[in-house]
């Protein structure tokens, strides 16, 4: 489905492998490739959360990207070799 | 970066890049920093890669590609992927790549760009449900909505901008199952008075007809007079709900996208205390500022639609104007050679805003979308509903500071960025004032958040 | 608008004038409070929360009591509170904590509670060594420089905008007369006093003056100032993490709501409210040698507020010199004393003494006849 014509890096999503183009941010990879259901679980009323502005205004994309949690995924770009975990337990910690 | 230089540009988007281009032009030593990757900003995100130019029109990509191409050669120092989360006059601080840098200039130009309306309704916080503008990044950034292709999706909202994204999701071959339509059409007739200026911009006029030609062509049903929106589902969005013509309907979706306008993000001067004046048809907040772009406070300059939603085009035209004022308050050039390089771009920046003034009516929110159940969650952050600010406002808290304190609306990361329109309209609501009589939302300083690490190292005094 | 019945009105619906009208209106007198609008300086909306008694005032043991009655007043206080306004407040009576980072602090922490036992004939705290440090706060991992901490079981820490919001809203509730206006000026008239406002005057024979630093302008009509300053704090507020921290620390606080607030600093400089991020880096810096945790952790924000600080940092409660019905309130601790001010001073207010502990705060200290 990819262009040829555009690079791919590789990432892991909560373990496992996903390929996808370069450049792009960590919560469009999540959310447009690996299509995950939901990226977070909210740590006040543990309901299920996704990004809804994917531009660094909601605050709803919060992932852990390379062990560091609560980082604004839509604000990444993702690299080559880059672990990205869903906070699912609905903690912020 | 303890170095003074003439210019700090704040983000890459249309007028980012033109600010930066202009004074580059006028030989200004200049700094740009952006949270992105790439230059392009919002409207041409993504431009140098094929995922994007897929799915823009051939106009845009064009326009777009030449900036980005103009900036890239023109010289100024760059920095993508910073993250600004301080900003006091001259200074500017930020996180790149983990680390704290601190940059200092004679003047600043910010270039926020606008950001969706953020409207609130019941099950909005469902995962499937987005911003209409937030799905658009997803194709640029050669992604799809759901994991099947053809699965429909469901607008809602009213805007300009909902035209274009609607016509990249044809191009991307989505299925628009609906357009829910919640504009006015009090507001639209209005419109047609000024309808005549759009002649002024003929192009523009042109560009927007055909792309409505497209999405009719396209048989994508329209339903209008659309009030009372909710999504529902189990951890997901699974249909959306809506009343037209007296009755309640049913449409099962996986994708609810809503888009009600775009408003300047008005953060960063918001927190420098910068004046600003309310648009009583728009409904929102914007600067005050000349036409260069100069806001109340003295060496800080904002272009685009940061300054007042006109669009792209006016962006790149603002742009170049804040790049010539700062380079003459600078002396480096004369006021006779600033008024000779401004003058085309303050002619067709005027000409612009007057073919553009039906827009601000024809596409102005229906209040009636703030008119929300008790119940609706408001404050994504800190899971505030409508129903605990029109409490508070009840208890005497009559102004949205006084609210926020008691409710914790607007208290959590995104500062108010996502409720503070809606915490300011059902506040006025609840009073019957207009919501410019119920103050805004005081903003403080880091308005992203960083490490305290990060923030204690860059700030101790070596 | 002229309300000439009004036995008292109080200028100022902070923390202060809140508690006091709430006393005042329990006292069965018609009671009207005039507040301000946001924009202008809250230090009731800048504050942490703490109920501090411990580790203070060896200089002033009449005051060092007095927080120590007023905290002992909150558990009833508050359940009242509760009751009236049906909103919860968040509270706990749990004690607090200063955190020590070297064994000379430990030893000159520990002589000044010795010396503030001797002189108050009662303190309920001691220094307490690390391992008990950890017992009482097992979810904090302390930085290794932590040798112990100076510890208080009388000290505590409330939700200040709840318990602000449990004033305002019970004041109606219990016949007070709650109002959000701008006090432009306030003078004698026909045997009582003048409240000039925004929105027309108010009347009354008595007046209370709880608004702050603004009492030196409200007072002018008596004496050119009062002997009291803005005194600039600075904080770092950081992300929410789990709620581990039941029993404060002073410096790096965490809320209910589970964000910390970091900062201790004290100025004098002006009535600016500008963050200076260098001062409070050097707090920043401080908590993450507490609690290391901390400095992988983001600030979210950063703000500054003014106390409403007496020049010998006690409490005021007085009356104006010549003006024996105006009641003067100013102290930069009236989210601790608060219980004290909505239980003990309506008396004062109404022409009554003040109690024992407080009968050396008023302006006389300052040379005013009063």
């Amino acid at each position: 489905m990819q262009n040829t014509a555009t690079p791919t890096v590789h990432i892991t999503l909560d373990g496992k492998p996903l390929e996808v183009p370069a450049g792009i941010s960590v919560a469009a990879a999540v959310l447009g490739h690996a299509h995950a259901e939901h990226t977070c679980k909210h740590p006040v009323d543990g309901s299920a959360r996704a990004p809804y502005c994917l531009m660094g205004v909601c605050f709803e994309c919060l992932m852990e990207i390379n062990g560091e949690p609560n980082v604004q995924s839509c604000l990444v770009t993702v690299q080559e070799g880059m672990t990205v975990r869903r906070q699912l337990s609905g903690e912020s910690a | 970066m303890d170095r003074n230089t003439d210019l700090i540009v704040i983000g890459a988007g249309p007028a980012g890049l033109s600010a930066a281009c202009a004074a580059r032009a006028c030989g200004l030593e200049v700094t740009l920093i952006d949270e992105q990757a790439a230059p392009g900003g919002q409207l041409f995100r993504n431009i140098e890669t094929p995922m994007a130019q897929a799915i823009l029109d051939p106009k845009d990509r064009e326009t777009g590609l030449a900036l980005v191409n103009r900036f890239r050669s023109c010289g100024a120092t760059y920095y993508p992927c910073a993250t600004v989360w301080g900003l006091e006059p001259h200074k500017v601080s930020c996180t790149i790549n983990g680390k704290a840098e601190s940059f200092s200039a004679s003047y600043i130009v910010i270039a926020p760009g606008g950001m969706e309306r953020p409207v609130p309704f019941p099950g909005w916080t469902l995962p499937g449900v987005m911003g209409a503008g937030g799905a658009d990044i997803l194709l640029r950034s050669g992604g799809t909505l759901s994991a099947e292709r053809g699965t429909p999706v469901v607008l809602a909202g009213n805007g300009p901008l909902l035209i274009l994204l609607a016509c990249h999701l044809l191009n991307a071959g989505v299925n628009i199952a609906a357009w829910l339509d919640t504009g006015t059409w009090g507001r639209r007739l209005q419109s047609g008075a000024l309808m005549p200026a759009g002649i002024l911009d003929a192009a523009y006029l042109g560009k927007g007809l055909g792309m409505a030609c497209r999405i009719l062509k396209n048989r994508v049903p329209i339903i209008r007079g659309v009030t009372g929106i909710r999504a529902e589902g189990t951890d997901h969005v699974e249909k959306v709900l809506y009343e037209a013509g007296g009755k309640t309907h049913e449409i099962a979706t996986r994708t609810l996208l809503r888009h009600e306008g775009i408003i300047p993000r008005t953060h960063i001067l918001n927190s420098l205390g910068a004046r600003h004046a309310w648009d009583t048809v728009q409904r929102y907040w914007y600067p005050v500022t000349d036409e260069f772009g100069h806001t109340s406070v003295d060496s800080v300059y904002i272009a685009g639609d940061g300054t007042y939603v006109h669009g792209g085009d006016a962006s790149l035209l603002k742009g170049t104007l804040a790049g010539i004022e700062i380079a003459r308050r600078l002396g480096v050039i004369s006021n006779d050679e600033a008024h000779y390089r401004c003058a085309p771009a303050l002619r067709a920046l005027r000409r612009t805003r007057i073919a553009r003034g039906f827009l601000r009516y024809a596409f102005a929110p229906n209040p009636a979308i703030f008119d929300l159940p008790d119940d609706t969650l408001v404050c994504r952050c800190e899971c505030v509903t409508a129903g605990d600010i029109r409490k508070a406002v009840a208890e005497g808290f009559l102004d949205v500071n006084e609210v926020k304190r008691v409710t914790r609306c607007g208290m959590g990361q995104c500062q108010g960025r996502m409720c503070g329109p809606a915490l300011a309209e059902l506040t006025a609501a609840a009073q019957a004032k207009s919501p410019a009589a119920v103050g805004t939302l005081q903003v403080r300083q880091p308005f992203r958040p960083v490490t305290l690490e990060n923030y204690c190292d860059l700030n101790i005094p070596k | 608008m002229s309300t000439t019945e009004q036995d008292i009105i109080v200028v100022g619906g902070g923390m202060a004038g809140s508690a006091l009208a709430y006393g005042l209106a329990g006292k069965g007198r018609k009671v009207t409070v005039l507040d301000a609008p946001t924009d202008t300086n809250k230090a009731s909306r800048a504050n942490v929360g703490l109920i501090w008694c411990q580790s203070k005032f060896l200089h002033l043991p009449d005051y060092a009591k007095w927080g120590f009655i007023s905290a002992r007043l909150f558990p009833a206080l508050t359940k009242e509170l509760e009751e009236i306004s049906e909103h919860t407040i968040p509270v706990n009576y749990l004690g607090g904590v200063i955190p020590v980072l070297s064994a000379e602090e430990y030893a000159s922490r520990g002589e000044y509670i010795d010396k503030l036992r001797e002189a108050l004939g009662e303190y309920k705290g001691c220094m307490i060594d690390r391992t008990e440090l950890e017992r009482k706060l097992p979810g904090i991992g302390w930085g290794p420089e932590v040798c112990g901490a100076a510890w208080c079981e009388e000290d505590g820490v409330i939700d200040p905008l709840a318990l602000l919001r449990a004033f305002r809203v019970a004041l109606p509730r219990v016949g007070a007369t709650y109002r959000q206006t701008l006090v432009y000026d306030v003078q004698p008239h026909a045997g009582g006093y003048r409240v000039t406002t925004r929105d027309g005057v108010f009347d009354a024979e008595r007046l209370v003056l709880a608004a702050g630093l603004a009492n030196r302008r409200f007072v002018q009509f008596a004496m050119p100032d009062l002997p009291v300053y803005p005194d600039k704090g600075q904080v770092l507020l950081v992300e929410r993490m789990p709620y581990v921290m039941p029993i404060p620390v002073l410096g790096a606080t965490q809320t209910f709501g589970g964000t910390t607030i970091i900062g201790f600093r004290h100025e004098h400089s002006g009535h600016h409210t500008r963050v200076v991020p260098s001062d409070v880096a050097t707090e920043g810096q401080w908590a993450i040698r507490v609690w290391p945790e901390l400095g992988k952790k983001r600030v979210i924000r950063a703000w500054a507020g003014l106390r409403v600080m007496p020049e010998d940092k006690m409490a005021i409660y007085s009356h104006l010199p010549g003006h024996p019905k105006v009641t003067l309130v100013n102290t930069h601790s009236a989210v601790t004393m608060a219980a004290a001010h909505a239980r003990l001073l309506a008396d004062f207010a109404l022409g009554g003494d003040l109690p024992e502990t407080a009968q050396g705060m008023t302006l006389k200290r300052f040379g005013y006849d009063c």
